[in-house]
């Protein structure tokens, strides 16, 4: 994760890209510990005027980060890359 | 039932006079039959329960007991199955009490063993009726279970738009239920809107509320937006007196307020259409044309139609 | 009832693996056993960071009617906590607290017990029941 992190700060400096999508449909267990090290990246992106997406989450992680009380701060969710990039992209119709 | 001499001696003497016993029990249990099984059947399933009785009777079989409870549960179920009431199953068993006893009576030697056998007996009818009981509370749950499923549907209102309207009490298991639907419903259609309905739910507690909030929570995690509706004005007031806050959730009267909402937040208009459908039994289909006046022929048509401006056909409103 | 080490990182990974392998196999449903591994991940990430490693016990247990469950128990010789009162408050939903993630995971199971003296080290208990 840690790895992960420092590779993402490193790859949007030298981009300057304005979105980071993180894909998590293959995750099945999100605990507070990766729980927060997600909202961490999420303050990183938004260093670099980046805001995160993370896209793909399982009912069952849901539910369970639900009971937990985990809230993901810092970072907006989305069903899949698809809906994520209209989110980044500024398309979808901002709610309310 | 321990193996000392006693129990030997009965479970000899019954063996003894297998026969006579087994078809004056069947005999004792068919008269209150009424045609639901016949005598052979009874006295099959009779032979078998005796054999295993006159095991444990005896004392001799350490599996016989086992054997004997799970006969017995088989029996309990089958004559549920074919409409007998615990009692009639259960005075059955008692029967053979009578049985051996018009046996037993003249071997006065045996009256003392003949009680532990009735106790034995008795027992045994006790069992049919707790099998019966267990039975009955299991086909409870799994109705629960099936009402549970049935009175939480997830329906889809428009594309992208689903709705989940709530009907009964909102209680922690319901509540796991409506997540998990509701959830596997965003991931199947893509829906990027949900809205709960609660004019079902009779009473808003704090607890509901925070039912409520968890599906919510959830949803968004999946990038759905909610909004809840059917709010009644007692409901109302009583989440303001209880201090609840719906935070940035948005809440409506009506399920056509929040259909309303979420059409807004998803970028379409409901536009009233301008022409009207093309009268011709021919077509069956609406007429392209914006506007009624430049109403055409159309080629499935094959009829011209034009109308004034003014004129409305009868019974139907513009 | 398996019994294994949490020293490391990777051991937190085994312990989810057998706690998902348990529960799958007496019959809990995918939600509920997503929760009782993420329980698992909690307790085991406490004991490893907290409790200065320290063992975890994975367990196939049936209730007295019938129903079956997975039991699993925690236990380190670390510093133990202090307070565990305040261990169990939600002061980490904001996900920048203390983090303990104690009060999360009792959440997400049927039936939680904790016991710890300062000093001693820190012992858990979890059961999930299948429904």
């Amino acid at each position: 994760m840690l790895q992960l992190q420092e590779d993402l700060a490193n790859e949007l400096a030298a981009t300057g890209a304005h979105g980071v999508i993180i894909d998590i449909t293959a995750v099945e267990i999100v605990d507070s510990f990766i729980g927060r090290m997600l909202s961490t990246i999420g303050s990183i992106s938004r260093l670099f005027d980046a805001e995160t997406v993370i896209v793909g989450m399982r009912p069952a992680v849901a539910i369970t980060l639900t009971e937990l009380g985990l809230s993901l701060r810092g970072v907006r969710t989305a069903l899949n890359a698809e809906k994520g990039l209209q989110i980044l992209n500024g398309k979808s119709h901002p709610d309310g | 039932m321990d193996g000392s001499a006693p129990g030997t001696r009965m479970a000899d003497y019954l063996r003894e006079h297998q026969d006579k016993v087994i078809g004056r029990w069947t005999e004792l249990i068919v008269a209150g039959v009424r045609g639901r099984t016949t005598a052979d059947e009874v006295r099959r399933e009779l032979a078998d329960l005796f054999s295993l009785i006159v095991s444990v009777v005896a004392g001799s079989d350490d599996h016989a007991a086992g054997e004997l409870r799970a006969a017995l549960d088989e029996l309990s179920r089958g004559r549920a199955r074919d409409g007998f009431s615990p009692s009639e199953t259960a005075l059955g068993v008692f029967t053979l009490k009578e049985a051996v006893y018009e046996l037993v009576a003249d071997a006065a030697e045996l009256a003392p063993e003949f009680l532990a056998f009735s106790r034995l007996v008795d027992d045994l009818g006790l069992r049919t009726f707790e099998s019966y009981s267990a039975a009955r509370e299991e086909i409870i749950a799994d109705q629960a279970t099936a009402m549970l499923e049935l009175s939480t549907p997830v329906v889809r209102l428009w594309e992208g738009i689903i709705a989940v309207p709530l009907i009964g009490t909102l209680d922690s298991a319901r509540t796991q239920l409506v997540m998990e639907k509701l959830l596997e419903t965003l991931v199947a259609t893509g829906a990027g809107h949900a809205v709960i309905d609660i004019t079902g739910v009779p009473m808003v507690d704090t607890e509901v509320a925070q039912h409520l909030l968890k599906t919510v929570s959830a949803a968004r995690l999946l990038g759905a937006e909610c909004t809840i509706s059917g709010i009644r004005p007692q409901v109302a007031q009583t989440i303001v007196s209880l201090g609840i806050e719906f935070g940035d959730i948005a809440t409506k009267a009506t399920l056509a307020d929040a259909l309303a909402l979420a059409l807004r937040q998803a970028g379409l208009k409901v536009v009233q259409a301008l022409w009207n459908r093309c009268p011709s039994s021919r077509s069956g289909r609406r007429c392209s044309s914006p506007s009624r006046s430049t109403c055409r022929t159309k080629a499935c048509c094959s009829s011209r139609r034009t109308w004034p401006t003014s004129w409305r056909p009868p019974g139907r409103t513009g | 009832m398996d019994e294994l080490p949490i020293r490391s990182g990777d051991d937190v990974v085994r312990v989810r693996q057998q706690v998902r392998a348990a529960a799958a196999e007496n019959g809990l449903s995918l939600v509920d056993q997503t929760k009782l591994v993420t329980a698992a991940s909690e307790l085991a990430r406490n004991t490893l960071v907290h409790g200065g490693g320290g063992t975890a016990l994975v367990e196939l247990v049936k209730s007295p009617n019938g129903r079956k469950g997975v039991k699993l128990h925690f236990t380190d010789e670390g510093p133990g906590i202090a307070d565990i009162g305040l261990a169990l408050t939600d002061g980490w939903s904001t996900g920048t607290g203390l983090g303990l993630g104690l009060s999360g995971a009792r959440r997400l199971v049927d039936e939680f017990e904790l016991s710890s003296q300062p000093g001693t080290g820190t012992s858990v208990t979890v059961v999930k029941w299948s429904r």
